[in-house]
């Protein structure tokens, strides 16, 4: 597969070579003046399976941005270890620009501090970011604590039960999440941990009130919180639209931290600058497209464009917020 | 009535015309996977599985457990033609039914062998359908500790009397847990066992191994064989051959009998489709008036075990829709399907996914219909199946278990696990060791784990195991069992002589299916 890949990028190098040749005499061209198209078909790995979330906005978007760079851009999903075994496979990658990624927080903010991967994700070329995952501080809503202060009134004071946080496995962000709403507190909220696979799961332990509180993105819940089941406290990331409508506070305004889960395109390291900022742009057109905007608003995530630039940035500020916080853990990588 | 309004809720569904194509796909498939001598349901199954990936959830469970059920049927007819089962449930049916078809009675035991089967299918699903609303309705009381006890209560069922011996069982499951090791663990996201292999960070895929072991590791076997083909004659099948008064007559009673023994085997998870087929046979042998008739083409020992064994293969998904417990390996291929797709069948999901459930269980219904229809008059058709060669067949599956395994995660890692596993149901096989506990565990060992693990968090001690009579009650169970081979021996210490016990474990034992 991979040998094919270099013969056709070996094959497009000649090519791109005898055009050099052909038009020699002229002044230089200067290749990041050019505005680059791929030579053939363009591969996006999503690390995750098909139907969440990234997967859905990554295949509207490449749909789009195929048209504007004139080739198929063909979505695989390569799964495994929460996202690190597609993204390890998009950075062995040649770096020709027909191997890009779409790869949601946890590869980036969190995964590369725990977990022995083998490369840094920050080496990677950052094309923009294409959304972020809402989260927000839920109880049930048979429970007696209305508002985010009865939470913290129970869970501070001695003598009361440990209240169950329902996480979604692993070491994740809605762990983080809980760590850092507990540090806003004073640090002496009494909590455990209650892991399941997320999603549905998460939901059942805390309707079946094995589970007290939980941090959570749309996904699963969404639909228990409009029916009214789930009480929403608190939005933890940095806005949840549907939340917002319903008047509920914000741990950023409240406690001064905030959930950081941004969704980047990556391509493998040292692409060419020309080649970046063709797919930049591409990316750009796709996410202020209205016609994509609207189907965008049933993923329940907060679509929204940044450059390069900014997405390694805030990536890179998640990654250097939650360090501290996992330090605490003792969930670093031992060097 | 509530169930009234679930069953109309699961036809709106089942009816939908693409789920009718799913059931309708499923049921051929199965059948021409039951009539294929070589190629029982579970391995059938296993190499079909990662086709479903590219359906919807339900429409890829309904074509699943089409094929189960269909299978079931298919292995009638290679029973009875050609004297080989397609299938081990099928074993029993040969005895009479391919007598009658030497005595050009063929299609009559073929009609009736359908007919049967339709009773029992429907029987099932009845069960089914009375048993899940009352069941579903304590989904939300099984918390943690509550789901552990009963996981662990269905595993010892299932190891306990799944082969030769019990120790052998755990053992054989205990290697079924190890594969489940490796991967990110469930509480803090650290890699274990995963020798900076990085296929191996997500750890083992369910898919290769089981399509291993059952699909490769039979072909291995059947290859190694060389079993001799028989090609059935299509004489004798016609409809007016198939469908006569009199054989019903002759055997309605016995059709009955068959159906109650299939439904209450089928909701004890672990017996195994064999065990009804040979408690019906028997039961008819011995309420005959001409017990020396069986063995010689006598049409009851047709239609009580294939009534048997469709009513068992119906009522075998009450343990799983209501409880989340595989009552075969079958199921438990089945229920890795259902995993595939982000569900866990038990109590919550027939809370929070009525419309799904009841559509797969109504379309149950509908697949005895169809199977009721493609039995008859296709029969024809369905005999030239029996004639395909094995150097055709065999690399036909080879290639498609490998591309199935290659489909799940894009990752020639699952390939060579494939035909490693391969080659070791192949070799566990020809030295009897019992490879159903291993998929069983390989299943349910994730499920253990978190609820062993979250019983402990909840707590932080671990004593929310036993917070509750549910739990108590089935660890308990599970206790009697495991240790049965020891109040088994004082039992028969006290009494001297061979049990009932004893014997119903034999016969148990010889069921790999």
């Amino acid at each position: 597969m991979s040998t094919k890949r270099w013969g056709a990028a070996a094959v497009a190098a000649a090519a791109a070579l005898s055009l050099f040749v052909g038009c020699g005499g002229t002044t230089d061209p200067g290749p990041s003046d050019e505005a680059w198209t791929p030579s053939g078909p363009v591969r996006l790995i999503i690390p995750y399976a098909a139907g969440g979330a990234t997967d859905t906005i990554g295949r509207l978007v490449a749909d789009h941005m195929s048209r504007t760079l004139g080739k198929p851009i063909i979505v695989d999903n390569v799964t495994g270890s929460n996202g690190t075994v597609g993204t390890l496979e998009a950075f062995n990658s040649p770096a020709d620009g027909l191997t890009i990624l779409l790869a949601s927080g946890s590869i980036q903010v969190l995964i590369p501090q725990t977990t022995d991967i083998g490369f840094d994700p920050f080496e990677m070329v950052f094309i923009g970011s294409t959304h972020e995952s809402v989260a927000g501080r839920l109880v049930m809503a048979s429970s007696p604590w209305q508002t985010i202060e009865d939470l913290v009134a129970y869970g501070t004071t001695p003598g009361n039960p440990t209240l169950m946080d329902v996480t979604s496995g692993g070491f994740g962000v809605p762990d983080i999440a809980t760590a850092m709403f507990n540090k806003a507190v004073g640090g002496n909220l009494n909590y455990r941990t209650l892991p399941t696979d997320g999603g549905a799961e998460q939901v059942t332990q805390l309707l079946s009130g094995n589970g007290h509180m939980a941090n959570s993105s749309a996904g699963a819940i969404i639909e228990y919180i409009k029916s009214g089941e789930v009480r929403p406290l608190m939005i933890e990331s940095a806005s949840w639209p549907l939340l917002e409508e319903m008047n509920i506070p914000k741990s950023i305004d409240k406690y001064g931290y905030k959930v950081m889960n941004p969704a980047s395109m990556m391509a493998p390291p040292n692409l060419p600058e020309n080649i970046r900022k063709a797919y930049e742009d591409a990316l750009k057109l796709a996410l202020e497209e209205p016609e994509l905007q609207e189907k965008f608003i049933a993923t329940n995530e907060l679509v929204r464009y940044l450059n390069g630039a900014d997405a390694r940035a805030y990536a890179k500020q998640g990654f250097d917020d939650y360090t501290p916080i996992l330090a605490e853990f003792d969930m670093l990588l031992k060097k | 009535m509530e169930t009234l309004e679930y069953v109309l809720m699961g036809f709106a569904t089942a009816l939908q015309p693409g789920n009718l194509v799913y059931a309708l796909v499923g049921c051929i498939l199965g059948q021409i996977i039951g009539i294929l001598p070589g190629l029982g349901p579970i391995a059938g199954m296993s190499v079909l599985l990662p086709l479903t990936f590219y359906l919807d959830p339900t429409g890829a469970i309904i074509m699943l457990a089409a094929i189960y059920y269909g299978s079931i049927y298919g292995g009638t007819i290679s029973a009875v033609l050609i004297g080989v089962p397609g299938e081990g449930s099928s074993a029993i049916t040969a005895i009479d039914g391919f007598q009658m078809a030497k005595q050009g009675r063929g299609g009559s035991a073929l009609g009736i062998a359908a007919i049967g089967s339709f009773a029992g299918g429907l029987f099932g699903t009845v069960l089914l359908i009375c048993a899940a609303t009352p069941l579903a309705k304590v989904a939300l009381s099984f918390g943690p500790p509550e789901m552990f006890a009963l996981l662990i209560f269905g595993l010892s069922l299932l190891v306990g009397i799944g082969g030769r011996s019990v120790l052998v069982g755990v053992v054989s499951g205990l290697f079924g847990l190890l594969l489940i090791l490796p991967g990110a663990d469930l509480f803090t996201g650290q890699l274990r066992f995963t020798f900076n292999f990085l296929p191996l960070y997500s750890g083992l895929d369910f898919v290769p191994v089981v399509m291993g072991v059952f699909g490769v590791g039979e072909i291995l076997r059947h290859a190694h064989a060389k079993p001799s083909q028989m090609v059935a004659s299509g004489k004798g099948l016609r409809m007016r051959d198939m469908v006569r008064l009199q054989d019903l007559k002759d055997t309605w009673a016995t059709i009955v009998r068959g159906g109650l023994i299939g439904v209450f085997t089928g909701i004890i998870p672990g017996i195994g489709t064999v065990t009804p087929t040979i408690m019906s046979y028997s039961m008819e042998q011995k309420m005959s008036k001409t017990p020396e008739r069986f063995g010689k083409g006598a049409i009851q020992g047709v239609a009580g075990p294939e009534t048997g064994n469709n009513a068992f293969a119906n009522s075998a998904f009450v343990p799983m829709f209501t409880l989340g417990i595989p009552g075969s390996p079958t199921l438990a291929v089945l229920m890795g399907a259902f995993m595939l797709q982000g569900l866990t069948p038990g109590p919550r999901l027939m809370a929070e996914k009525p419309e799904m459930v009841w559509g797969i269980i109504v379309s149950m219904i509908i697949g005895n219909f169809i199977m009721l229809i493609l039995n008859l008059p296709l029969v024809r058709i369905w005999v030239k199946i029996t004639a395909v060669p094995y150097n055709i067949l065999f690399p036909t599956v080879l290639a498609l278990t490998m591309i199935g395994s290659y489909s799940v995660r894009h990752n020639m890692f699952d390939v060579v696990s494939l035909l490693i596993f391969g080659v070791f149901g192949y070799i566990a096989k020809e030295l009897d060791f019992p490879v159903v506990p291993i998929i069983l565990t390989l299943i349910l060992g994730p499920m253990i784990e978190k609820s062993l693990r979250q019983s402990i968090a909840l707590t932080g001690d671990g004593s929310a195991l036993f917070r509750g009579p549910i739990s108590i009650t089935f660890l308990a169970l599970a206790m009697l069992i495991l240790t049965s081979p020891i109040w088994l021996g004082l039992v028969k210490k006290v009494f001297g002589k061979k049990t009932s016990i004893d014997k119903a474990i034999k016969v148990v034992g010889t069921d790999g299916e």
